[in-house]
């Protein structure tokens, strides 16, 4: 969880990602940002995000984030 | 709770429903001859007029009703649109017998001799100069639209108008009307005729024919319109029913071929029916071309001062009309002649300079 | 049938009288019914392409319905024993066996629609190339296309609908008639806003009771829209016919420029109006569809602009084309290929950069089968890449100049200079040609004629639009400016107007339609436009 919000903060500073639970419904992120996350989450986790996972729910809050990389992690 | 929005509900459509009839009221099409023309009649006393007029511009640019008034105590009213189609006679003959019961219906034959309007437009125009001038809630209006209807109906031209709801609610047709130039209030509160319904215009009223085309005669006869039958007979059998006396009138006018030939067929059929039917020429020994007409269809105020004159006596002669002078009911009548006299001076002046 | 139609009203005033009298459990029969009488309006034959659309999205999701269910029976069946390896296994053939219907079903839908809007579009440029490398061949184009209304907009609804089914996001509908009604709903027909199965399939289950500020709030958004659209748009559109519609050279930079803003004035008004009339439609019968329109011009950025304006295909773009592309196979390995190599920057930037293009063409094209859109969508494409890709240069140069973003002119200068970047992406569509676009952009830029803008010649009234017209056109443009700066602090305008004391709110209310009545174009006298996105 540390290292997420860390690789979310060097992304968007400007965010407090600890308290955010609707960062896509109110469009606190947008798609570039999503774009940027993704290809983070993509290299320092190792995992597939696939396009399956792009859902509101996953990217609502940094808590989201970090559910749905432990689930793709235990699929693989 | 629910009854308080349910009662606030009615209340606004009530209101949308007076606003949308207050801005039909405002922006109408009454800033014309016409509408003035019916406006003056309709507020005439019950029962105080003798005669009644019935047609186009072939009448109110000929009749001086005051004249005829002043001479002869006679109160003879034109009820015109200009080129008023066949169509609308009836209504429109409606609408004049409301409040007053003529003695003689004097009906223009211009109504009845034209063609078809030439495209939607014109049809448009020539039906809502008529139907526009009529009350808004009255039924002769919805007979002016059903017959409209009709007419476009049994038309089967190509570019036909359609009845839509901007002839019903008027405000739909107008309300682009401020964009117009000079464009007041003022002039929307629909004003009355100040001259009897005769038709008097700055320049036209005073001014000499510069061109026209010469009459052409002719013995042919050739068919009307068949809508212009259709509803010509509708009209007959109409005014037969009411019992009323009618008399057909074609003023004097330089004629086309079609023209010419198509009064002859009316002047048959006419007369062939007991009606009393005057197509009149343009006779020499009362008028000068030149200087008693403005255009080849319509007399000058000077023409109209002659054609008066003889029509005056005409009716007087052939309907016994009595002499209303003095009665408290014409009181309207009294003094416009003088005032078209001095309009007409007026007009002189200006146009001499 | 045109939703500034007084035909459009009644029709609309008996479906409401009808839809809630009727037993709930028929409200959706009553819509559909409507929704197929309102499409009957604009021909029959075009009835077969709608529906045709509809029974290969309703069968195909079934489909991949029935595949998924017997996914997840054969996983209950082995139970929780099941290995890693098998659960995979099963996974992945379930997931092709879909995948085929998706992909099958979505090009089928697809294809229709590329058919009827850009075959010709296509012809036309082969033959052109054909001509550029002097092959003797001539194809003809179609003559007499039927292009079904809105066929773009339920096309886009019933693709959005399969690939959710595809990716599983929620179960198909089994229903023929709800489905049915979700691609034909008559306020949504014509232009949008384009909706998602998951959020307005869910209020056709619902039962709509009715509601007296559903109803107040309808007919309020819809005068709205008629304001914008009949007093504005239509207003300024003799303007933007007479400056555009001629030929080209004859105007000088500062009436193009006067033109470009009563064009970008026009087909907002036109577009977002329509969608107000659309919403407040569909919310008189007590549906809530999505918001199409923010304020657009009020956006900072061209990627802000694209959040606001027709939000619901952008929303619809980053979902379907947007995302794929950018977690496409190619993409993320060119990324990882780059990463690996020490360029952890341009890893990073590339799917930010490829992306854009990839959907602007798309947006391009979605707007019309020319080449002109083309450039209008690679222009957009360029400055959106770009800005991300110059953003950490930007930020230097920010930081070097003390230039505070906070401060309310920064934010005003970065609104202004947006406006006229979109504002000459607009005049790249609404111009005759490419070449006609270029140099009316280029006179904007080098010539000025004072007289014209002092107003000193009068000229500005000969283009459409009278002293008289002139001025009604700005009173109602102040009025459009005001409301919107209060809806951008926030202020829901409706909810606040019902809070104020009703001798307020009414007078309010008449003088919006005495507005709307007196100053909208409309009648016989004038034929309003068509709708322009109507055709899309």
């Amino acid at each position: 969880m540390e290292k997420l919000l860390e690789i979310l903060g060097q992304i968007r500073s400007d965010i407090d990602f600890t308290k955010e639970t609707t960062l896509v419904d109110d469009g606190v992120l947008d798609s570039f940002d999503i774009v940027s996350i993704v290809s983070e989450l993509t290299m320092e986790y190792d995992i597939d995000i696939s396009i399956d996972d792009m859902t509101a729910e996953n990217f609502n809050s940094a808590e989201a984030m970090h559910e749905m990389i432990l689930r793709i992690q235990d699929e693989d | 709770m629910k009854n308080k929005k349910l009662v606030r509900s009615l209340v606004f459509a009530v209101l949308v429903f007076a606003l949308l009839l207050t801005l039909c009221d405002l922006f109408e099409y009454n800033n014309d001859h016409s509408s003035q023309r019916l406006q003056t009649y309709q507020d005439l006393d019950r029962n105080s007029v003798d005669a009644l007029i019935l047609g186009t511009s072939g009448m109110d640019r000929f009749w001086i009703g005051a004249k005829a008034y002043e001479e002869h105590g006679m109160t003879v009213y034109p009820i015109t649109v200009e080129a008023m189609p066949s169509w609308v006679t009836i209504p429109m003959l409606k609408e004049a017998t409301k409040r007053q019961n003529p003695k003689v219906v004097v009906v223009d034959l211009r109504s009845f001799v034209g063609d078809y309007p030439s495209n939607s437009t014109k049809f448009d125009i020539h039906s809502r100069r008529a139907i526009d001038i009529l009350d808004f809630f009255s039924l002769t209006r919805f007979e002016a639209i059903a017959n409209t209807h009709k007419t476009i109906r049994l038309a089967e031209v190509e570019d036909a108008p359609v009845i839509d709801l901007s002839y019903f609610l008027t405000f739909i047709r107008y309300h682009g009307m401020w964009e117009e130039d000079g464009f007041s209030f003022d002039e929307l509160k629909n004003p009355k005729s100040k001259y009897m319904g005769f038709y008097m215009h700055p320049t036209w009223t005073v001014s000499p024919m510069v061109d026209y085309t010469p009459t052409v005669d002719t013995d042919e006869r050739i068919p009307l319109e068949p809508l212009c039958q259709y509803w010509l007979d509708e009209f007959l059998s109409y005014t037969e029913k009411q019992d009323y006396e009618v008399m057909f009138m074609q003023t004097p006018s330089t004629r086309t071929r079609n023209e010419a030939g198509r009064l002859n067929t009316l002047k048959d059929y006419l007369t062939e029916k007991g009606y009393e039917c005057l197509v009149l020429d343009i006779d020499e020994n009362i008028y000068d071309l030149e200087t008693d007409f403005y255009n080849d269809g319509h007399v000058n105020y000077y023409g109209a001062e002659k054609f008066t004159e003889w029509f005056a006596k005409y009716l007087k002669e052939n309907y016994e009309l009595p002499d209303r002078r003095g009665d408290e009911k014409c009181e309207d009548w009294e003094g416009v002649y003088d005032v078209i006299k001095d309009q007409v001076k007026v007009y002189e002046e200006s146009l001499a300079k | 049938m045109a939703y500034t139609s007084l035909g459009f009203l009644g029709f609309l005033g008996l479906v409401i009288l009808v839809y809630y009298l009727v037993p709930k459990k028929y409200q959706w029969a009553v819509l559909l019914t409507a929704s197929y009488i309102f499409y009957l309006f604009s021909g029959v034959a075009q009835l077969a392409f709608i529906l045709g659309t509809t029974v290969v999205t309703y069968v195909s999701a079934l489909l991949m319905q029935k595949k998924r269910d017997a996914y997840k029976a054969e996983l209950a069946a082995i139970g929780p024993d099941i290995t890693r390896e098998k659960k995979q296994e099963l996974k992945k053939t379930a997931g092709n066996k879909i995948r085929r219907v998706q992909f099958a079903s979505v090009i089928a839908v697809l294809l229709v629609l590329a058919v009827v809007k850009y075959l010709n579009f296509a012809i036309e440029s082969t033959n052109t190339i054909f001509n550029v490398f002097n092959i003797d061949a001539y194809l003809s184009p179609v003559e007499k296309m039927i292009v079904p209304l809105g066929i773009s907009f339920y096309s886009f609804q019933a693709m959005g609908y399969l690939i959710d089914i595809g990716r599983g996001r929620y179960a198909a509908e089994k229903h023929f008639g709800r489905l049915a009604l979700f691609l034909s709903f008559f306020p949504t027909i014509v232009q949008g806003p384009i909706n998602r199965y998951g959020d307005l399939g869910a209020q056709f289950n619902k039962e709509h009771s009715f509601d007296y500020d559903n109803l107040k709030f309808g007919a309020q958004l819809m005068l709205w829209g008629f304001f914008k659209k009949m007093v504005i748009a239509d207003r300024a559109a003799p303007a933007v016919a007479a400056i555009f519609g001629s030929n080209y050279a004859d105007y000088n930079g500062s009436v193009y420029f006067f033109g470009m803003l009563m064009y970008v004035l026009q087909i907002y008004c036109d577009f977002s109006g329509g969608i107000d009339i659309a919403r407040g439609a569909a919310q008189t019968l007590g549906f809530n569809l999505p918001q199409n329109f923010e304020r657009p011009y009020f956006s900072t950025s061209v990627a802000d602009y694209w959040r606001r304006w027709h939000a619901t295909l952008g929303a619809w773009m980053r979902e379907y084309v947007f995302y794929p592309v950018m977690l496409s196979k190619p993409l993320t390995k060119i990324s990882k290929a780059l990463r690996k190599s020490g360029k952890a920057k341009l890893a990073k930037l590339v799917p930010s950069v490829v992306t854009p293009f990839v959907v602007f063409f798309l947006i391009g094209i979605w707007h019309g089968a020319n080449w002109k859109y083309v450039a209008f969508g690679l222009y957009n494409a360029t400055i959106v890449a770009g800005s991300v890709a110059l953003a950490p240069v930007f930020k230097k140069a920010i930081e070097k100049l003390h230039i505070n973003t906070e401060a309310f002119s920064w934010k005003l200068f970065t609104i202004v200079r947006t406006f006229l970047v979109l504002g000459i992406s607009k005049i790249l569509v609404k111009s005759p040609g490419l070449k006609a676009a270029l140099h009316i952009i280029k006179s904007i830029f080098t010539e000025v004629d004072l007289d014209f803008v002092f107003g000193l010649d009068g000229k500005i009234f000969s283009l459409g639009i009278d002293e008289k017209n002139m001025f009604v056109l700005f009173v109602a443009v102040l009025i459009l400016l005001g409301v919107s700066v209060l809806q951008e602090n926030g202020m829901k305008m409706r909810e606040t107007l019902s809070k104020q004391n009703i001798v307020f709110r009414w007078a309010v209310y008449f003088i919006a339609l005495i507005f709307v009545l007196v100053f909208g174009i409309y009648g016989p006298a004038y034929d309003a436009a068509d709708f322009i996105y109507g055709a899309y």
